[in-house]
């Protein structure tokens, strides 16, 4: 924390280091609240708050990370959501669903899927159907390609716990996408459907 | 759902498989590293599952999302900014 500064200082440095940072902060908003013009009051309250609590920001260090922090917390607020689904952490064993996910995929003809249809919007769907807090979590790695320790920061939680949650993220959109395929009879049988469950 | 501690790999897929997703973001040691590509050197299946799980994160990241009107976002903010500095 540092000393108070002038308004109209701090007006220009939230100008010149968070405001670069407006496409990412609105494109994370937009992923948190899932409705554009919600999204939108999200952001104006982010920087905002970011004016407000300009003393507490280290010039020099990741603006970017302290704003996603922000907005979070903004949108967990606004939503009072601050409840956790509680569920088992162990990501080395959601990684091994994911593979067996589609070992029995490709038995059903799953192989070249991501050649054969436009799997954006299935994606996309998939991602937005995630639970909180693995949906933060997906998207603060793999679409805003932030390294685990900034996203454990932003989310307040052990890298370990980011770690474990993204996997089952990662899992639970494999999943969907492979459900879309079976949906869209790009897949024989029972393929993907868990074959093997009684193993 | 399927139960993984039903289903048995081979031991040396079994190292592939459980990293996966670490040996995708970058995130093992050295050590696992030789390990897993001596591995996928050797192995078609996980080199497909490996070849899967990174068409999927790819695909993720492709997802990102557009504003639709940028410029009247930042008049908005820009104007939040002055009117709370004016406070």
């Amino acid at each position: 924390m540092t000393e108070r500064k002038p308004t109209g200082q701090v007006a220009e440095e939230v100008e010149r280091i968070a405001l670069p940072f407006l496409g990412d902060v609105s494109r994370f908003a937009l992923s948190l609240t899932r409705d554009e013009s919600e999204a939108d009051d999200l952001v104006q309250e982010t920087f905002v708050r970011a004016m407000r609590g300009w003393h507490t920001f280290e010039v020099g260090t990741d603006a970017r990370r302290w704003l996603f922090t922000i907005c979070r917390n903004a949108f967990l607020r606004s939503r009072e959501r601050s409840h956790r689904l509680v569920l088992s952490e162990e990501g080395d064993l959601d990684a091994m669903q994911a593979v067996l996910g589609h070992v029995y995929a490709t038995r059903a003809g799953i192989g070249d899927l991501f050649d054969r249809i436009d799997v954006g919007p299935a994606i996309r769907k998939a991602i937005d159907g995630l639970p909180e807090p693995h949906h933060s979590i997906l998207v603060l790695i793999d679409v805003e390609e932030m390294k685990y320790a900034d996203a454990a920061e932003v989310l307040g939680i052990p890298v370990g716990t980011v770690r474990s949650r993204l996997f089952r993220a990662r899992r639970l959109v494999q999943e969907e996408l492979i459900e879309h395929a079976r949906d869209a009879h790009l897949l024989d049988g029972n393929g993907g459907r868990g074959a093997g469950e009684g193993g | 759902m399927i139960k993984p501690e039903k289903v048995k790999f081979p031991p040396d897929c079994e190292v592939v498989v459980r990293a996966i997703w670490d040996y995708l973001d970058g995130n093992v040691s050295a050590d696992q590293l030789a390990e897993i590509e001596d591995h996928l050197a050797e192995c078609e299946y996980c080199v497909a599952h490996t070849e899967f799980e990174r068409d999927l994160i790819r695909h993720i990241k492709q997802l990102r999302a557009r504003h639709s009107d940028p410029e009247r976002l930042r008049h908005r903010v820009l104007a939040a900014i002055r009117d709370a500095k004016s406070e």
